[in-house]
């Protein structure tokens, strides 16, 4: 299940939000500052954040970017009270999902938490591919790693033996267990891949 | 009232031997004898026989029995054995038959040490009477279901000992009493009585106690005949008679009927009301009768076999008068007026209304509806203020531009946007899980209460921070000085050209030659003049561009203060509506300044003055702010 975390530091608000999203079928967390949810949030949940802007201890941008150094990059959607175009630029630049003005309609509302949590899903769901394949990648000898950076270069299995000092044979079996513990079929799926998880772990 | 003396009574309609009914009696353990000893069986649970004159399908049986148990509660009847005996004496009542039965009744529970007998009927009273002791010596008889007369004829002048009961009052002219207020206007009374040893008590009764004559009608006592002959002399009744049917289990050809069963038979043939003597029978199509309730009576029995199983000595008999009580779909079929009814008459099958079967899911509804309503409104209410709040706001924003930097209304409006906002969308989200809520089967009404509570605050919480601001717009670090009213309205129209021009609106300054002193703050005069301005000209925006003129005229007073006034062409304020004029957040232009005027009257007030409208209505709208004078603070 899916959690939305709600961080307003107006209980007021956070109480008409937890039972409007009550209501809706969502579940929720509700937190009166940063702090507190920082300490109650666990980033491998599932779910999206609700975040007031205009929080008194802690900005809301700031939490955001604290948000975003998880794996998981928890989505983010704005509440303010006095929106700002820049502020909001800011907000969109860093990855919120949506950035809304208080009052803010339910329909509204309701539909940016179901996107966030559209995105979560799929970003969770990336990542878990990602981390599978980093699994798949140590479990490479360092032989095979090797070769892989070969392949990578896009060199054939001749030259690639020649430049290990290895068997052309040799390397074709070292090439077969590489494209097998990868579970791919082809080098262009390979290079996909590898540019992939190197953006991945940039990200 | 009995039937009449010497007569045996009506009580039951007896027949058919024991058997099922089981289900509802018990039993008993400890005996109690005539001299107050107990004897005790193995188990010692307390033993009680019940003995009844008939069958076990009597409804009236049935109800009695019903009462005793339900008065006797679970407790005693699960620690207790309860025996039901059913004497069937309407159809077994030759002196052979009942040695048979006294022989079983000995042989049953002679050894059993019964601590009390139950006896319904006043026959089988006197066949209990007569074998106590053979059956159960010394135990005490309790008895119900009969009338005074017929505990005449069972006891036979006799004094029997530990002997107590519930007499009903089985009387037919409290019925025929009840039937008169009913039918008022009634031309007879027509007795329906059967041919059965029993029905025939209640002939003889009928004919000694009403006699011919009844409440000043004439009183027609069928003779015996058939059920069929009844029921075909029935259609022919007059349908505004009384019939009075007292008991029918025999026909004259000898056939057995539950009384029941005839009285519907009755009800449906004849045109006329039926009214009945035993409860059982109200529900068949007969209209009712003052009748005993057996289950009330059969409480009182019970009371009494308690009692009597307790050892304690025995309470009095006791007299239970009979009840008014109608079928209500039986009074409506012959059109009766239940107005009639004596008060305290019961009415069963009360039918109810639309209403009041669904009173509570109504009501449900009605409050779900409300509370639906009241969401909805309170969500409209509050996005109308919140839209009209930010209007103002933007508009004030926009003027303060043109006015001065120095204002800090710029600052504030955006503080003050986000002070409003936060109440507003607690109001919002709250108001839209309210409406959510409310439309769930069923509603949680608690949840609901919770929410408009909370919006209740929040509103209050707008409300304090719009205080709140007002007192800063005109209590702020505001620097009063000494200006001339004439160079504010000036400076003022020089600045706000453009919005002057946008709305076609000419402005013509009637400024006093003189200048004219005021002490005050320079930006917030200046405001006032702006609003009092813009709201002319915006007043007008019906009007051909030709007549959108902008009057605004100084002028020191004779008494020593100063006045401006700002007069349009447009329809004016409506004298009830210039007190509204000046609330916050009221505006009848949708590009009008709802706080505005709010403001300007604060200003005013803190400067010493007053903002008000003045004039009559139609023409044209005058707006009059009035100033203390330099001269004459000073």
């Amino acid at each position: 299940m899916s959690v939305v975390w709600l961080i307003d530091d107006d209980a007021a608000i956070l109480r008409g939000l937890e039972r409007l999203l009550g209501a809706e079928g969502f579940e929720t967390r509700t937190f009166l500052d940063a702090a507190s949810f920082l300490t109650a949030h666990d980033p491998a949940l599932p779910g999206c954040a609700v975040i007031d802007l205009g929080l008194q201890t802690s900005n809301g941008l700031d939490l955001q970017d604290r948000l975003s150094q998880d794996d998981a990059v928890r989505p983010v959607i704005f509440l303010t009270g006095q929106g700002s175009i820049p502020t909001a630029v800011q907000a969109m630049r860093a990855g919120a999902v949506d950035f809304l003005t208080k009052p803010v309609e339910a329909a509204a509302l309701l539909a940016a938490i179901r996107s966030a949590l559209a995105i979560d899903r799929t970003r969770r769901s990336d990542l878990a591919l990602k981390q599978e394949q980093r699994a798949r990648l140590a479990s490479l000898t360092p032989r095979e790693s090797e070769v892989l950076q070969e392949i990578l270069s896009g060199r054939p299995n001749k030259q690639i033996a020649h430049r290990l000092g290895a068997a052309e044979k040799t390397i074709k079996v070292h090439r077969g267990r590489v494209m097998h513990k990868m579970g791919l079929r082809s080098v262009a799926e390979l290079v996909t891949l590898m540019s992939l998880l190197r953006d991945g772990s940039q990200g | 009232m009995g039937p009449p003396p010497g007569v045996t009574m009506p009580r039951l309609v007896l027949e058919q031997p024991f058997r099922h009914r089981v289900g509802l009696l018990l039993v008993a353990v400890l005996v109690t004898f005539a001299d107050g000893t107990r004897a005790q069986t193995d188990d010692g649970r307390p033993r009680l026989l019940i003995v009844v004159e008939s069958d076990s399908r009597l409804p009236f049986a049935k109800l009695m029995l019903q009462g005793i148990e339900a008065e006797l509660g679970p407790e005693f009847t699960t620690r207790s054995e309860i025996y039901v005996e059913y004497l069937d004496m309407l159809r077994f009542n030759n002196p052979q038959e009942l040695a048979l039965k006294r022989t079983f009744l000995v042989k049953r529970f002679g050894g059993l040490g019964l601590d009390a007998i139950g006896v319904l009927g006043n026959n089988a009273l006197a066949f209990v009477t007569d074998h106590r002791d053979a059956i159960a010596p010394g135990a005490p008889i309790v008895y119900g279901a009969l009338g005074e007369a017929g505990l005449k004829g069972a006891l036979a002048g006799r004094t029997v000992p530990e002997l107590t009961g519930v007499i009903s009052p089985f009387d037919l002219r409290s019925t025929l009493d009840l039937a008169l207020k009913v039918q008022p206007d009634a031309p007879e009374i027509v007795i329906v009585v059967g041919s059965a040893l029993f029905d025939q008590q209640w002939r003889s009764a009928a004919e000694e106690t009403i006699g011919e004559d009844y409440g000043g009608r004439p009183v027609r006592l069928l003779p015996e005949t058939t059920a069929e002959a009844y029921l075909a002399e029935a259609r022919a009744f007059d349908p505004g008679a009384i019939v009075l049917l007292l008991s029918l289990n025999f026909d004259s050809a000898g056939r057995r009927f539950l009384p029941v069963q005839f009285a519907k038979a009755l009800a449906e043939a004849s045109p006329a009301p039926v009214w009945v003597m035993y409860e059982s029978q109200i529900g068949t199509g007969a209209v009712g009768g003052n009748v005993d309730i057996a289950a009330a009576s059969g409480a009182q029995m019970g009371a009494m076999l308690r009692t009597a199983i307790s050892g304690a000595p025995l309470p009095e008999p006791v007299r239970v008068s009979g009840e008014p009580t109608v079928d209500w779909r039986a009074m409506r079929r012959h059109e009766l007026n239940l107005s009639r009814l004596p008060e305290g008459s019961r009415i069963l099958f009360y039918e109810p209304t639309l209403w009041e079967e669904n009173r509570l899911l109504l009501l449900t509804i009605a409050t779900v509806v409300l509370a639906q309503t009241a969401t909805i409104a309170a969500l409209l209410f509050h996005r109308r203020r919140y839209f009209t709040t930010r209007k103002s706001l933007e508009s004030e924003r926009l003027q303060l531009i043109h006015i001065s930097r120095n204002l800090r209304l710029g600052q504030l409006s955006a503080s003050l946007a986000h002070e409003i906002n936060q109440p507003l969308a607690a109001i919002l989200a709250n108001a839209e899980a309210g409406s959510r809520l409310s439309g769930r089967t069923p509603p949680d009404l608690e949840e609901i209460a919770a929410i408009f509570r909370d919006i209740t605050d929040d509103v209050r919480r707008a409300g304090t921070t719009i205080a709140g601001l007002r007192r800063l717009m005109v209590k702020g670090e505001v620097a009063m000085e000494r200006l001339d009213l004439n160079e504010i309205v000036r400076d003022t129209i020089t600045l706000v050209q453009n919005e002057l021009a946008a709305s076609g609106a000419q402005v013509r300054q009637v400024l006093s030659a003189d200048p004219v002193e005021v002490t005050g703050n320079g930006p917030q005069l200046q405001q006032i003049v702006l609003n009092l301005v813009l709201n002319a000209s915006e007043a007008m925006e019906d009007l051909p561009e030709a007549a959108r003129i902008v009057r605004v005229t100084t002028a020191a007073l004779s008494g020593g203060g100063v006045e401006l006034t700002v007069e349009d062409a447009g329809p004016g304020v409506p004298p009830d509506r210039r007190d509204a004029a000046f609330r916050p957040f009221v505006s009848s232009k949708p590009s009008g300044l709802g706080v505005g005027l709010a403001i300007c009257r604060s200003i005013a007030e803190a400067h010493g003055g007053s903002l008000g409208f003045v004039g009559p209505s139609g023409a044209s709208a005058r707006i009059v702010l009035t100033l203390p004078s330099t001269r004459a603070k000073a």
